[in-house]
């Protein structure tokens, strides 16, 4: 209702904007079409970063350069401080700088993952109950959270080291180039970083390989067993009752046993493959590498001294060329290349885990489960309630029909009940009606026309359900009963309660229609709860009404409310009640009887009690209809009589 | 969907002292892995060792350069600085490979033992103890405790190494070691400062993403309702509220976290500024310092400020840590008060006689359920229990299972009192069916299985037949390898009460408890189940609690409880005869189900 005509024919259901700004093409494309809609706060990341980089390797330099004139024999005290307050002030910039690109990452990675929540639930408001019913609710929440964190950190950290990480190897590599004394036109220095960068790319792929996976492992098995955990909990009367506490046992044991070697395993891999060593050594050789190449005498071209064999021998000391305050500028970048390689067997685990994560939310945003609008919806603004199903089949898996070649149609206004054992498809009639689901064969209509034509938005305006399982939201009651009517005044909310017969228990509160309810709030009875959706759907109020009425379990008192306001709900709606409460069946216009999903019997209750066994069985605890049973009937249920 | 807008603040009181829980955990550790820990302690011992050591023979080689020393003791010195950092790198690789192992079996232990005293515990402490909270306790709790030790270790080894460093600075040079650790209190006190900032802020970001989350779980189970009322676009806009507001703590806690490691690094930088300056000017202008101590002063300087830094870390982890341990230990703490006689009777095959013997029981000592009940069944006898809601019909339920155990008196089942058995074996030859059954995730075979584990697959279809389960779980696409989903989710009320209906018949039990079994259970089939009851409740002793007057109706004697005290018992018929307490409840409980009331229920407006 709220979307134009071209997005209900993509998205059915619900649509926002917000679902097609992000590429889908693939989870690659769409974690980056996430990431670069913040253009301008990943520029002014990228610039500090580079100010904090190029610092972290200028600061050595300058002090390589500071210790080089404390020890020139020409060298100024002015000179010194001038460096040591070029080092202070580059120190406090590059502080600055690292905390600016650090702010502005972490805020960019939070709008990242504000947007794909947003993203994601205007997503599966958009998806039919299909989707919803396929799914497994602890999955879509996982995605929602777990996965949406994983893209989160792909940001911040990833992003952040990955960028501070290279760059900080290049600043380091640049810098070394540029004090680094050349050997037939060799930059020396380099010989250090090169030999060690060869087996950390070795040891860092194999760790990628092997750590990555495991990662996901222990995140699947870490969560197994959370999820074991909660379950059996939940139902420990069950354990207890049959006794079966060794068995858990067992399976806790091959749970907790599994979790815990993947975590020792990790942790082995981790150990084992940390990569610093090849670092830690490369600056203990950069100290003896360069110390070589001082005791033989290698001059520096960039600070114009030249290898001089004749300076070596008179003066022994190449202070002007590559000195000791090189040498210390040399150990400091080579230790710069500690952190990136350190931060990468971390982040190569994040970035796999991110991508896992954009992979599975991807794929998710992507199901197509949508009902296929009609091209041109009729949008009605009232119904009369006319329903016909039409040779109606219906299959959730294309193999086993649930309803097999349904037919009969209700004049509108009229009470019907449906009634038949369990699994004979009672439910999944009503959710064609409600085209939640499309029928597999034949059709189903409204006031003579086939549902598949009517806006999905007429439909579900005109049709009310009340389900068997009653979800009331973590709200007040106010709240709850004006889902449907957000806009409605205390005054209809009270009467619809009063209506539903709900006022009375609800003014018992100390907070009234202020009462909190739902999983959350005050625990209500299965009879209350009936009682605030029939008031729910009551201010909804709906041409069509749907029924799904589980409880049966209740006193005399309660049944007495239930009826009255059933009575009342249902008056000049067309009804459809699936129920256990004989009083309901009986007084229905017409009754349906559904076995194995096909129609067995259609008729009222004094028609249905001469022709229909199954129909009889539903009554037959009373022995005074069994009175009124023909004899032929009674041969057919007790044979052997 | 989507209301939630609070959380409340989680409440916990502690009940042990810091110094308590701290030897404890490292008595839990000695206990069982004292070598490991030991192994662990060492080689983090010879890592820093081996890293305090680097700055020493770095001094050398900067000596030797700079005096042109090229000799042999000269380069045994640049290659020992080689040595040590890969002395450094293995014993730190030694102590990570250590202490994944040492956490890793620490963290099976105490998830071992606290589902061990889980399963331990009685009823009374899951009526105490949200299945949630315990989840939480077995996974993550445990989980921040097997990290505490690795925390401790090296929280004790930085102040070791502080100490150490602080003593070689002066050692070294007693005017610039002063000058320098000056800067020491104010990056303490700022990095403290800044941690609880975090501390608060993460806090309040954790409550808005508790919030979002609950509402996204909550949104999904109702989302139905959403569009069948369709709600979808107030929805979203709530939603979006909620989510922004998590941003925006995000945002706030952004700044604390981002400011941590620059402003700790601009110290660093201004303590070897200072280094530099003041060194530079005692080395330039009086002499008695060298270049190579300069640059010594500030390898150990480094070498000080890191374990500074992860000092300040500790607090909060160490806080928290504390607390999981106490979350920990008081679950292991726990003591159920239903427990094994210590020498417990096996339990033959029962023939089912129950006895209620001068029983009193409560829950709440104010609130006395039953005083001195007493109730005997024959073997083989079909009760029916009636009464008012809240009259202590489940409890007794409960009682007989041995969920609970009375107060005074006894439950004597088979001429021996039912805590004198062993439990498990007891419980084996009881059965259970109530209004809501539970089941675990998993097929329907592997639930109904769960009566009888080594059942055979024909013995599960029986099973279902018996109870009339067996024409829905056809009608499955799967049949009995349907996935029942988490909590049996998938399953509908009266699916549920089948299959649960068929898992404790698979068990033959001796003694069958119907507590509002068949209610959700549709007309049609509950009169199916009614006739087959008459033959599986043969030779069984079976207690019905019911709100279907048919059941009742059936009883071999039906016993109305007012009270927590027998009123009457007898048939249907000769307590409707005498007009009594049962007549009253009749017509509270079970008017409705006659067919008189049927007939008139359409005149109720």
């Amino acid at each position: 209702m709220t979307s134009s005509s071209n997005s209900i024919t993509k998205t059915g259901e619900f649509y926002d904007q917000i679902m097609d700004k992000f590429s889908k093409k693939s989870h690659l494309k769409w974690v980056f079409s996430h990431v670069f809609a913040h253009k301008g706060m990943i520029s002014l990341f990228f610039i500090f970063a580079t100010i904090s980089a190029a610092i972290g390797a200028i600061t050595p330099l300058v002090l390589g350069n500071l210790i080089n004139e404390i020890l020139a024999p020409l060298g100024t005290w002015e000179k010194i401080t001038n460096l040591a307050f070029i080092i202070l002030i580059l120190t406090i910039v590059s502080g600055l700088a690292s905390f600016a690109s650090s702010l502005i990452i972490e805020i960019t990675s939070q709008r990242v993952e504000r947007d794909i929540r947003n993203e994601y639930y205007a997503s599966m408001l958009s998806k039919s109950m299909t989707f919803h019913d396929e799914v497994k609710a602890g999955d879509v929440m996982a995605r929602a959270t777990f996965d949406t964190r994983m893209v989160n950190f792909f940001v911040n950290p990833v992003i952040h080291l990955a960028y501070a990480a290279t760059f900080g190897v290049l600043f380091a590599i640049g810098t070394m180039i540029a004090i680094s004394p050349y050997w037939n036109s060799l930059p020396v220095l380099l010989i250090v970083p090169l030999i060690i960068t060869i087996p950390i790319f070795f040891f860092a792929r194999r760790f990628y390989k092997s750590v990555g996976p495991i990662s996901m492992q222990i995140q699947q098995s870490y969560s197994n067993l959370s999820s074991y955990l909660q379950e059996k909990l939940l139902g420990i009367s069950v354990i207890k009752t049959f006794a079966r506490e060794p068995f858990e046992r067992v399976s806790f044991r091959e749970n907790n046993n599994k979790l815990s070697d993947e975590i020792i395993t990790r942790g082995k891999l981790r150990s084992k493959y940390y990569p610093a060593l090849f670092v830690g050594l490369g600056v203990g050789a950069s100290i003896v590498w360069g110390s070589l190449l001082i005791d033989w005498g290698i001059g520096n071209p960039v600070t114009y001294v030249l290898w001089n064999i004749q300076s070596v021998a008179t003066g022994g000391i190449a202070v002007s060329g590559f000195g000791v305050g090189d040498l210390i500028t040399y150990s400091l970048l080579a230790g710069n290349l500690f952190f990136p390689v350190w931060v990468m067997s971390w982040m190569l685990v994040l970035i796999q885990m991110g991508f896992a994560g954009a992979d599975r939310i991807v794929k998710i945003l992507m199901k197509e489960t949508i009902i296929p609008a009609p091209e041109k919806p009729i949008a009605l603004e009232f119904i009369k309630g006319d329903v016909e199903f039409n040779k109606t089949s219906f299959s959730y898996d294309g193999k086993t029909n649930v309803l097999n070649n349904v037919n009969f149609s209700i004049p509108a206004g009229r009470r019907v009940a449906i009634v038949g054992p369990a699994g004979c498809g009672k439910t999944t009639l009503m959710k064609l009606l409600t085209r939640l689901y499309d029928v597999s064969d034949g059709s189903v209509h409204i006031d003579g026309i086939d549902v598949k034509d009517l806006s999905l938005d007429t439909i579900r305006r005109n049709i009310g359900v009340i389900e068997q399982d009653i979800v009331l939201f973590s709200a007040t009651i106010k709240e709850n009963i004006s889902y449907g009517k957000p806009d409605a005044s205390d005054e209809e909310i009270i009467e619809a309660a009063k209506m539903a017969q709900a006022n009375e228990f609800i003014d018992k509160f100390d907070k009234g229609y202020e009462t909190i309810v739902g999983e959350r709030g005050t625990t209500l009875s299965g009879g209350q709860k009936q009682r605030i959706a029939i008031a729910r759907m009551l201010l909804a109020n709906p041409k069509i009404l749907v029924f799904d009425d589980a409880s049966s379990a209740v006193d005399s008192e309660t049944e007495d409310k239930i009826n009255t306001a059933i009575n009342r709900v249902l008056k000049d709606r067309t009804s459809f009640i699936i129920t256990h409460r004989l009083s309901t069946i009986r007084h229905s216009d017409i009754i349906v009887v559904l076995k194995q999903g096909e129609v067995k019997a259609i008729g009222s209750h004094d028609e249905l009690l001469k022709e229909s066994v199954d129909y009889w069985r539903v009554f037959a605890r009373f022995s005074e209809i069994k009175k009124m049973m023909p004899d032929q009937l009674l041969t057919e249920l007790y044979p052997g009589e | 969907m989507g209301f939630i807008q609070e959380l409340p603040d989680e409440r916990y009181d502690r009940k042990y002292g810091d110094l308590y829980l701290f030897r404890r955990l490292f008595g839990y550790i000695a206990k069982h892995d004292m070598k490991k820990f030991f192994k662990v302690l060492i080689w983090m011992i010879i890592q820093t060792s081996a890293n305090i050591g680097i700055p020493f023979f770095i001094k050398f080689v900067i000596i030797g350069v700079q005096n042109g020393d090229f000799n042999t003791i000269f380069y045994i010195e640049a290659v020992a600085v080689i040595v040590l950092y890969g002395l450094f790198w293995f014993a730190q690789y030694r102590a990570i490979y250590n202490s994944a192992i040492l956490t890793g079996e620490m963290l099976r232990r105490i998830r071992k033992d606290s589902f061990e005293t889980l399963l331990r515990n009685d009823m009374k402490f899951y009526d105490e103890n949200k299945s949630g909270k315990l989840v939480s306790r077995v996974t993550s709790d445990s989980d921040t405790i097997s990290q505490m030790v690795q925390i401790t270790t090296s929280f004790l080894i930085n102040i070791l190494v502080m100490v150490v460093v602080i003593i070689i600075l002066f050692i070294t040079d007693v005017r610039l070691a002063g000058i320098t650790l000056a800067v020491v209190p104010v990056l303490f006190g700022l990095g403290i400062g800044i941690r609880l900032f975090s501390r608060r802020t993460s806090k309040n970001w954790r409550k808005t993403i508790a919030i979002l989350n609950a509402n996204v779980a909550e949104s999904i189970s109702g989302i139905e309702i959403t569009k069948s009322f369709n709600q979808e676009k107030e929805a979203f806009e709530r939603f979006k509220g909620i989510n922004m507001r998590n941003y925006k703590a995000a945002y706030i806690r952004a700044w604390g976290m981002s400011i941590f490691f620059p402003i700790i690094e601009t110290l660093f930088g201004v303590g070897t500024f200072i280094v530099l300056f003041y060194g530079g000017k005692i080395t330039f202008q009086i002499g008695d310092l060298s270049v190579a101590t300069l640059y010594f002063f500030i390898l150990m300087l480094n070498r000080f400020f890191m374990p500074l830094l992860e000092i300040t870390r500790f607090f909060n982890q160490f806080e928290a840590g504390l607390a999981a341990v106490e979350r920990i230990f008081s679950l292991m703490d726990s003591k159920p008060s239903v427990v094994e006689d210590p020498n417990p009777i096996s339990v033959p095959d029962l023939s089912g006689n129950i006895d209620f013997s001068k029983m009193t029981f409560y829950y709440n000592p104010s609130e006395p359920l039953f005083k001195e009940f007493d109730l005997s069944i024959p073997a083989g006898q079909t009760v029916a229990i009636v009464g008012r809601t809240g009259a202590g019909k489940s409890t007794l339920v409960s009682l007989l299972n041995r969920f609970y155990d009375v107060v005074e008196g006894s439950i004597i089942v088979d001429e021996t009192d039912i805590r004198k058995y062993v439990i498990q074996e007891y419980r084996d030859q009881i059965g259970i069916v109530l209004q809501d059954n539970i089941l675990f995730s998993g097929s329907i075979e592997e639930n109904i299985r769960y009566g009888k584990l080594d059942a055979t697959r024909e013995e599960i279809e029986t099973a279902a037949k018996n109870v009339y389960a067996w024409e829905f779980i056809q009608s499955l696409p799967d049949g009995l390898d349907t996935e029942v989903g988490e909590k049996g989710t998938k399953l509908s009320a009266g699916q549920k009460q089948l299959v649960a209906f068929a898992r404790a018949l698979l068990s033959d039990p001796k003694i069958l408890i119907l507590d509002e079994a068949t209610a959700a259970i549709d007309a049609y089939t509950e009169s199916l189940i009614q006739e087959a009851l008459k033959i599986l409740l043969r030779d069984r002793t079976a207690i019905i609690i019911a709100h279907r007057l048919t059941t009742v109706e059936n009883a071999d004697r039906i016993i109305v409880i007012d009270d927590a005290q027998i009123q009457e018992e007898g048939n249907h018929a000769e307590l409707m005869e005498k007009k009594g307490k049962y007549w009253q409840l009749y017509d509270m409980y079970f008017r409705h189900q006659s067919l008189e009331y049927v007939e008139q229920a359409a005149k109720l407006v």
